[in-house]
Formats: structure tokens, C-alpha cells, sequence
């Protein structure tokens, strides 16, 4: 059932130096992305990072200033939304107050001038692909649906037509945690038997990382980097990706030799660079809190005074003041050992392997 | 507690005098229209229909009637089409110079009266169009629009504006779009913007009497001209029947509103 519901295969969608401008604002800015077929690709960013204009002149909503989308083989640059061939999922759902449940999903296949019967079979299959009963839910309107269901029917709306593309700006934002997790998966599931591309935006790193194949960083307007969730995570190109994914302490590091590098200490690392380094730059030591580990003082690579503590449950995160800076680790607290402020613990870290990132230059 | 019970009362009997201020002049008007006199005088012999069937059956009333309907009916379409496009194009589209098309819709609210009429009159003998009820339904949609605007473009920014993206990215152009969503969506917010633009055509006097001419006034004009010269209480009767159209059109702009609340819930502008 589920595939005689949306496309069996994605289209390509490259964007070329996309570029749009609001007056003297570049709210999106020489944007150049290639997105496979059946890609599942997150733009990510804080907000006015961009992502949203750069969906929306995805969809057509926006016009570009300068660049070009191609959608399959076709320029679509200048086409007009309706005639995209797109399917797109709002924050809000956007589903029409007016209409019931089943005119809603029906509305595409009305605008394709589909038999009626076809669309009564297509509408009926659609929702329960999402496991919306059809005969408890059809006839109702959107006024009289859980914002859960909202969002099921949004989704199916946009798929019931076939689309190649399918767009979602920030679908998961209105809801709550649980539902948030429950329809990440259905998403995933769908995705998988689909195949087709999926342009995701969202504020929410976790989110980018759990669901994408690939994930575009973006920040004031510019790629800041595009690659899957490991490498995003494990290694980020630049101080803004090191920080908003997940949690990271950065350390400034001096070169000493090829691959040696000093921390303020003097302690040396050895890092397999994937980069030239450049001799004017300063980098920073990326060290992810859950790689410190908290150890006795014999074996300690550095030392400090715990400033911080929260437990979280499977661990406990602390702040440690080291001569080389602040240090966040995720702790593993144990019966025979506790955290506590002003208490002083000894931190060891992997040195080989180290991922370096340049220090950002400020203005 | 003696305390509270004395305020209550006060409060009771504040709510009550300032409801009286308003509905009494009215309430008058419906006590004399029951009245058995030949003259307007307060207070009324009671009880009769003569005036009311005087109302019904005279023909000068008639065709008062037909006049305000038919000049009201015009001036509602032409300013509940205009209203509504201006509101629309201000609140969903790109175009230049926003400001100044809603400034304009919004004038004839701030702009006395008497200067349309002034206006129109100066404008109307030039064409030959005193007395024409297309040109008096022309003047009175000058009047009517400002109400259609504030109306609609209230319930438009209440509205998500991404129903209608969304309709585009299902594959609607922009006219199918506003067909099948911006119009049913906004529907009752331009049903009870007509509303008001038939009320103020109803009842609407200094344009009227400028550009009328020696032709049939309409209804609030010859209620006027009939007190002018003889204080009949058909005219009391008159207007009750006015007041109660005026009554039963904004009920049914209350049940419109409440209409329109419920899809600005189901779809709320972020």
C-alpha cells in the first residue's frame, strides 16, 4: 500500500549560486548545494540563518536575485510554485480551516482532475498510511484534530500527489516532545520506502542528525558546512559548526611540528589533519564533553577545580577550571564517586586523532 | 459585606443609566410609532398599526424603499469588491505603495461627509447625473469601503498567510488559490463587511439629499424632508422598521464574526 503512495524515486535538485537580497541585507548568499535523488538533506541554522529563504525559493515562494534552481532536469528558476511539481510541509500545517480532513488530501488530485472515484480510493489509502481511520477521521475538520493528527494529514497532503521533491520548513516545531519522536520515526520509515528527496529545515541539530543522509550548516546567509551527521559532528570545519552541534569544548593549540600540536600546557597532540594548515591561523582543540573522561590524579592529563554540576541522569555534567581553560565532561557518576563543587579532579582525553578546527575571526 | 453588596448596586445602576442613554432615544421612536394620534407628540396615545399600514400602502414610501434597496444593494457589491481586493493586495502581496492604498481606503472615514457631498454634487450637474441612483450608489461606495477594509483586512492578518502557499505548492495558480481558499476562508469577514457598507448606505442622509435632485428621495432623506414639513408619526414608524433591519443585520454580523473566529483558530497567523 505505502508504495502507491508518494514517488517511488526522488529528483535531483541543485542550487546554484543562490542568492537573495532584501534591499542591502543577502539574507541567502551564493548558495550552491547538490541534493542526489532521494537524498534526505537538513538545511540547519539558528534563526536568520537563511534556511526558511532558502526553501522558500526552493518552493517558489521567493524569487531569487541571482543563481539558479534546477529540479530533475528542468530550470526551474523562474516557474511559478503550482508548477514545481513540489510537495511542502509547513510549521504551522497550513491545512485549509474550511475543508474536512478528506478535501484537504482530496484538493491536489482535484487540481489534477482525477475521477472522483480514484480520488476516494487514493485519499482513503493516504490516511491510513499515517493511521488516520478513514471513517472516524474524513469528515472532520481541522478545528476538531490533535495537533499531532494536524501534522499527519499535512504530511499526506503533500505526498498523496506523487511529488519528487518534498519540502518541510521546521514540521516537528509545534510539537511536543513525545509526538515529536514518534513522527521523527514515521518520517524515517516513509523516506525509506519512498525514496524521495527530502529538503528539511530546522533549527534543531538533533533532529538534522537523526533524520538526514546529509546536513547543510548554515549561518548569515552562506553554507558554512554540508556533510553527513558523523562528519558534521565528529569533524566540523569551522568553530560556528563545532559549537552548534552538540556541546564542545575548544582549546587554542600552537603547532610544534608537521602534525604536533601544543595546548597552552605544553602537552602535545598528535593530529591526522585532513586540512592544510594555514601558519597565519590560530586553531582550537576540539574535545566533545563526552570524551573527557574524569580520572585519578596520577594518570590525569590536567587538573581542576570543578566549578559546575548537574546531574542528568546517565551522567553528570561538570565544568572543571584547567589551566588551559574551562573543560565540560560528561561524567559517569558511580556510588563510589560523586561530584562536587570545588572538589579537585583530574581529566584525561584521547591525544591522537585530535580534530583541530581554525579559530574564528572575529568582525 | 454591606460593603460590596452597596457597590454592586451602584455598579447595577451605572450599567443601567448608560444603557438607557443609548437605547432610549431609540425606544421612543418604537413607543410613538404605536400611536393613535395624527400628530408626533410625546407622550403617544396608544395602541394602533395606522401608521405602519400608512408606511406599507403609500406609494411615495414604496418608491423611497426600492430606492434605498436598490442604491444600497449597488453600493454594497461595488464597495465590498473593492474593500476586500485593496485589503487583500495590501496584506499578501508585494506590491508598491501599501501605504497609500489603505490610507485611501481608510479616508472617507476622516473625511467629513459633506465634502463628498459637495464634491459629488459639483461633479454630478457637470455630467448631468443629479439624480441618478447609479451615481448616488457610486457615492455611497466611497463610504461603504473603509468598512470592508478594516474588516477584512483584520480577519486576513488573523489568518496564516501559509494556507494559501500551501494551496500553491499543491499545485492551485493564484487565481484557483484565492477561489478556493482566500475567499471561502475570509468569507464571512466579507459578508459582514457588505453588511456594514448596506448599513451606511441605509441610513445615509448628507450625500444623499445633495445629489437626489427633485427625484424620490431614499428612505432616511424622506424621513427627514417628512419632519420638515409635517410631523407624522409614520415617520416613527418608519424608522422602527429601520432600526429593526439594523438590529437583525448586525446579529447576524455577530454570527458571521464568531464564524470567522473558528477558521482563524484552526489556521492563527503566527
Amino acid at each position: 500500500m505505502l508504495e502507491k503512495i508518494g514517488s517511488v524515486a526522488g529528483s535531483r535538485v541543485q542550487m546554484r549560486g543562490l542568492t537573495k537580497e532584501y534591499g542591502i541585507v543577502r539574507a541567502v548568499d551564493n548558495v550552491s548545494l547538490d541534493i542526489e535523488p532521494g537524498e534526505f538533506i537538513s538545511l540547519l541554522g539558528p534563526s536568520g540563518s537563511g534556511k526558511t529563504t532558502a526553501l522558500m525559493m526552493l518552493a517558489g515562494f521567493e524569487s531569487s536575485t541571482s543563481g539558479s534552481i534546477h529540479i530533475g532536469h528542468q530550470d526551474v528558476t523562474s516557474v511559478p510554485p503550482y508548477a514545481r511539481g513540489i510537495g511542502m510541509v509547513f510549521q504551522s500545517y497550513a491545512l485549509f480551516p474550511h475543508m474536512s480532513v478528506f478535501d484537504n488530501i482530496a484538493y491536489p488530485l482535484k487540481l489534477r482532475r482525477m475521477s472522483k472515484a480514484d480520488i476516494d480510493i487514493r485519499v482513503r489509502r493516504a490516511m491510513e498510511t499515517v493511521k488516520l481511520s478513514p471513517d472516524k477521521f474524513a469528515n472532520r475538520l481541522p478545528l476538531q484534530l490533535s495537533g499531532g493528527q494536524r501534522q499527519r494529514v499535512a504530511l499526506v497532503r503533500a505526498l498523496v500527489y506523487e511529488p519528487h521533491v518534498l519540502l518541510m520548513d521546521e514540521p516537528m516545531g509545534a510539537l511536543d516532545k513525545n509526538l515529536r519522536e514518534e513522527l521523527k520515526l514515521e518520517l524515517l520509515n516513509l523516506q525509506e520506502r519512498l525514496r524521495l528527496t527530502i529538503v528539511y529545515v530546522t533549527h534543531d541539530q538533533s533532529e538534522a542528525l537523526m533524520l538526514s543522509d546529509r546536513a547543510a550548516v548554515m549561518r548569515d546567509g552562506r553554507l558554512e558546512q554540508v556533510s553527513s551527521p558523523e562528519s558534521l559532528y565528529q569533524r566540523p570545519q569551522t568553530e560556528f559548526v563545532a559549537n552548534f552541534l552538540g556541546e564542545a569544548n575548544l582549546l587554542p593549540v600552537n603547532q610544534s611540528s608537521e602534525s604536533d600540536f601544543k595546548l597552552a600546557d605544553g602537552r602535545v597532540l598528535r593530529c591526522s589533519l585532513d586540512f592544510a594548515i594555514n601558519p597565519a591561523q590560530q586553531y582550537l582543540l576540539l574535545l566533545r564533553p563526552e570524551n573527557v573522561e574524569v580520572c585519578s590524579e596520577t594518570e590525569a592529563m590536567l587538573q581542576g577545580r570543578i566549578t559546575k554540576s548537574v546531574y542528568l541522569g546517565s551522567f553528570t555534567r561538570i565544568e572543571v577550571d584547567t589551566p588551559v581553560g574551562t573543560v565540560t565532561a560528561f561524567a559517569k557518576p558511580s556510588p563510589s564517586r560523586r561530584f562536587v563543587l570545588d572538589q579537585t579532579v583530574g581529566l584525561r582525553f584521547p591525544t591522537e586523532n585530535a580534530v583541530l578546527v581554525p579559530k574564528a575571526t572575529r568582525g | 459585606m454591606g460593603d460590596t453588596a452597596n457597590i454592586r448596586r451602584i455598579r447595577f445602576l451605572l450599567i443601567a443609566l448608560v444603557a438607557l442613554y443609548l437605547t432610549g432615544p431609540t425606544l421612543v421612536v418604537v413607543w410613538l410609532s404605536f400611536s393613535t394620534d395624527d400628530v408626533l407628540r410625546f407622550p403617544p396615545q396608544l395602541f394602533s398599526w395606522r401608521w405602519y399600514q400608512e408606511f406599507v400602502f403609500d406609494e411615495r414610501w414604496n418608491e423611497a424603499v426600492l430606492r434605498t434597496l436598490f442604491v444600497g444593494g449597488l453600493a454594497t457589491l461595488f464597495s465590498t469588491t473593492i474593500g476586500s481586493i485593496a485589503a487583500f493586495g495590501v496584506a499578501r502581496t508585494k506590491l508598491p505603495a501599501k501605504r497609500l492604498v489603505e490610507a485611501l481606503a481608510i479616508a472617507p472615514l476622516v473625511v467629513p461627509p459633506i465634502i463628498l457631498a459637495t464634491g459629488g454634487y459639483s461633479l454630478f450637474a457637470k455630467l448631468d447625473m443629479i439624480g441618478s441612483n447609479i451615481g448616488l450608489a457610486v457615492l455611497h461606495t466611497v463610504l461603504g469601503v473603509p468598512y470592508v477594509y478594516l474588516i477584512v483586512a483584520s480577519a486576513l492578518a488573523r489568518i496564516d498567510p501559509s494556507i494559501e502557499l500551501a494551496a500553491l505548492s499543491l499545485g492551485a495558480n493564484r487565481w484557483r488559490t484565492i477561489r478556493d481558499v482566500t475567499m471561502p476562508v475570509n468569507l464571512p469577514a466579507i459578508i459582514t463587511g457588505g453588511l456594514f457598507a448596506f448599513l451606511i448606505s441605509f441610513d445615509e442622509v448628507v450625500v444623499t439629499v445633495f445629489v437626489s435632485g427633485s427625484l424620490a428621495p431614499t428612505l432616511p432623506v424622506r424621513i427627514f424632508s417628512s419632519l420638515s414639513m409635517a410631523a407624522s408619526p409614520v415617520v416613527a414608524a418608519v424608522s422602527t422598521v429601520q432600526i429593526i433591519i439594523a438590529v437583525v443585520l448586525m446579529c447576524m454580523a455577530g454570527i458571521l464574526q464568531r464564524w470567522q473566529r473558528r477558521w482563524a483558530e484552526a489556521a492563527p497567523a503566527m
